[in-house]
């Protein structure tokens, strides 16, 4: 019983983070491979130079003359603005931003609409923190 | 089965005299039954030999002409100053494996293998070219993350 319910427990946790940012996540993963002129995607990986294993990884998207994209995201985003375990949202003048954070591992989104045409995306998972090697 | 590597770590042991009955039982046995590299051959009969009582050998005796009778210690200074010098040798080779097999491993990857940048429809994941493209991005997603961990610093103090 006991087995059972750890086992429940851990699913629900497994779908719950899988749920966390799914909308954003399915317009990250959509059509960026398409030829479409004025979308960049850059996803960078972090590895522990010793082990190998992924410490973080980072997409950046950036769409320009794309008012249909910059609703979708800011949709995506406030969608999935439920399950994030931190919300920060400002308006000024023509921009819009949004920092979102949900954890274990922790995922930090952002979102910058610049006017109706362009909108950068940032997302990045932490799987491990890093040991500042500045001191 | 003991790795080559942990072999090497109890023959450094040995040779500061540190192992345990049971552990110079253990390579005894190992030498004795694994095929060894060249290099590590004269271990292979230093532990012969020592597995087998450490047996004064006949040749030597015989040329020494029984050194009892001269009044010669079996162990002539000779035979200490072979062994000193094999023991040196030994030292050397246990070291040189260690620093090989046990030091942190450098990278023999990019730390950033597995990026790439998509950009009309051009996919590049030519690390080489785009790394200083991917390490402007990640100190830019630092300072995101920078932010982020603030708002959940001020977020749990609510």
């Amino acid at each position: 019983m006991k087995k059972l319910l750890v086992f429940v427990m851990l699913l629900v946790a497994t779908i719950a983070e899988s749920q966390a940012q799914e909308h954003i996540d399915a317009l990250l993963n959509g059509d960026i491979e398409s030829n479409r002129r004025g979308l960049t995607m850059r996803s960078a990986v972090k590895r522990d130079p010793a082990t190998g294993e992924i410490i973080k990884r980072v997409v950046e998207f950036t769409a320009i003359d794309d008012k249909r994209l910059v609703k979708e995201f800011i949709a995506a985003f406030k969608t999935d603005r439920n399950t994030a375990k931190v919300w920060d949202e400002n308006e000024s003048g023509q921009t819009y931003n949004v920092t979102a954070v949900w954890l274990n591992p922790k995922r930090v989104y952002t979102l910058t609409a610049s006017g109706s045409s362009v909108v950068t995306v940032y997302a990045q998972t932490i799987y491990r923190e890093e040991k500042n090697n500045n001191n | 089965m003991k790795t080559r590597e942990e072999i090497a770590i109890l023959v450094e042991k040995f040779l500061a005299g540190k192992t345990t009955n049971q552990e110079e039982m253990m390579l005894y046995d190992w030498f004795s039954v694994n095929d060894v590299s060249k290099e590590w051959q004269p271990l292979k009969e230093m532990f012969a030999w020592y597995a087998d009582g450490m047996p004064e050998e006949q040749i030597e005796l015989s040329e020494e002409l029984q050194p009892q009778k001269r009044g010669v210690s079996l162990r002539s200074p000779r035979r200490v100053i072979r062994w000193i010098s094999v023991g040196v040798g030994i030292a050397a080779m246990v070291a040189v494996v260690l620093i090989a097999t046990l030091r942190p491993r450098q990278s023999e990857f990019n730390i950033y293998e597995g990026s790439y940048i998509v950009e009309a429809g051009v996919r590049n994941d030519d690390i080489a070219s785009i790394e200083s493209e991917i390490e402007a991005m990640l100190l830019r997603a630092e300072a995101i993350e920078n932010h982020a961990n603030e708002l959940l610093a001020w977020a749990d103090t609510i």
